[in-house]
């Protein structure tokens, strides 16, 4: 079934929307959240709450790209879920990976908390800048590893790359990214 | 900021740009749907792996000959291990050698006269020992007494005579000498000369020359060998290749010569 016509199902809040959600895109969204959780029984509820949420979204939204629409929404159910569970103890994985790289562009001495909702949109903005002005292939592997959480083997299989050329290229992007940061004032 | 809030911005990331970045990996991987264009792209495939196979028989072939080519250098290189090859060069090439004078006379003098004094004692024996003593002594071999030269062991070959000199003495205008035979020497001499690992001059630190060895051939032909400091040996006539010797054999040979 055609995108426009899942998202119509939606909006006349027929409940066939989420079967064909599934059906369509339910195994997508199983792999964005397992690249968060590592957890197989975990990612497929993240997948439920992720049908939950698109049911109360739309109406009022109609996304222009229903794929995207549902990776985002899946991906930041699994980074809480994620959260929730590492706030007992943290794990190790793919995640734990991507968290170490981005620490070296995060300021843990800098106060988060104080302004957090504040910052919490800036930021948003400023990276969503960031990636709009990186090049193509940057842009791809920076969705890919710091969005997706893709591991760097399967990052080198999508664009035919070496692993190693992959760990380079996201070493450059994080320098970047670190510079842009600065820039921006969001770290010291 | 923690690299956790960093990662719930990127949650933020436009979902157009996210679509777009999909698209490209979706399209970097997508197949030909259409009939003809599955035709064109295993021609494509097809020939790409033709090329393939190509491309990796010439490096294999290429490789292989390489080093095929670097082995026969290295065991033209390494090749010669002990006197017996030396000699067989020599004979096979024309190499120069320092020609000298044969010094039969001397050699005749070093050799004792024993069969007249065996005839004398084993006087009523049969003819038989009388022929081979004779035949003996003409070949010039003499089992009893052993002379300098013999000290080369089994690689003495044809050689009839062997004198030394330090090469400070020769520096002054000395004259060689001729050592005596010892077991010792003998040992020393015949395993630095059989089991000497030969190696590239260039590669290695022989230290100055210490001794010069000279062996004298029956046609007059006089090899020299040069022993150095750092317990090598070469032959003049083997240009740029050395013998590494034990440092046992080359004390010996040196006590051999004092």
């Amino acid at each position: 079934m055609e995108d426009t016509a899942i998202i119509d199902l939606y909006w006349k809040r027929d409940e066939q929307a989420i079967v064909e959600t599934d059906l369509k895109y339910g195994k997508y969204c199983h792999t964005v959240a397992y690249n968060v959780l590592n957890d197989i029984e975990d990612s497929r509820e993240c997948v439920n709450d992720t049908w939950l949420r698109a049911w109360n979204s739309m109406p009022p939204k109609r996304p222009s790209v229903l794929r995207a629409f549902l990776a985002k929404i899946t991906r930041n159910l699994a980074f809480d879920r994620y959260r929730a569970r590492s706030a007992a103890k943290r794990g190790s994985g793919t995640m734990e990976a991507v968290l170490d790289e981005l620490a070296e562009c995060a300021d843990m001495s800098g106060n988060w908390d104080a302004e957090e909702a504040y910052l919490a949109t800036e930021l948003k903005e400023a990276i969503n800048r960031f990636a709009e002005q990186l090049p193509e292939r940057e842009c791809d592997l920076f969705v890919r590893r710091y969005f997706f959480a893709d591991e760097i083997p399967s990052i080198a299989r999508r664009y035919q790359m070496t692993e190693n050329n992959v760990t380079v290229s996201l070493s450059r992007i994080r320098k970047k990214l670190r510079k842009y940061l600065k820039e921006g004032e969001f770290i010291e | 900021m923690r690299a956790e809030d960093l990662f719930e911005a990127m949650g933020g990331i436009d979902e157009k740009l996210i679509a777009r970045s999909d698209r490209r990996v979706r399209s970097s991987q997508s197949r030909p749907s259409s009939g003809k264009a599955v035709k064109r792209a295993k021609k494509r495939k097809g020939r790409r792996s033709v090329g393939a196979e190509i491309y990796r028989f010439t490096v294999v072939a290429m490789s292989t000959a390489v080093v095929v080519f670097l082995l026969f250098m290295a065991r033209d290189l390494l090749g010669i291990r002990n006197l017996s090859d030396v000699r067989d060069r020599l004979d096979s090439t024309q190499m120069s050698s320092i020609a000298e004078p044969a010094q039969a006379d001397d050699f005749a003098a070093e050799q004792p006269e024993v069969s007249s004094e065996m005839r004398a004692a084993d006087g009523g024996q049969a003819e038989e020992a009388a022929e081979s003593e004779a035949a003996d002594r003409a070949a010039g071999v003499d089992n009893s007494v052993k002379t300098a030269v013999d000290m080369l062991g089994e690689l003495k070959g044809d050689y009839i005579r062997l004198e030394y000199i330090s090469a400070e003495d020769e520096a002054n205008g000395g004259s060689r000498k001729v050592p005596e035979y010892t077991e010792e020497g003998e040992i020393a001499l015949s395993e630095a000369f059989s089991k000497g690992k030969a190696t590239p001059a260039i590669m290695v630190s022989t230290g100055k020359a210490t001794y010069y060895v000279y062996l004298t051939r029956e046609n007059g032909e006089v090899h020299r060998a040069v022993f150095y400091e750092n317990a090598y040996v070469s032959m003049d006539n083997i240009p740029g290749i050395v013998m590494k010797i034990s440092q046992a054999d080359y004390e010996e040979i040196e006590n051999l010569f004092r």
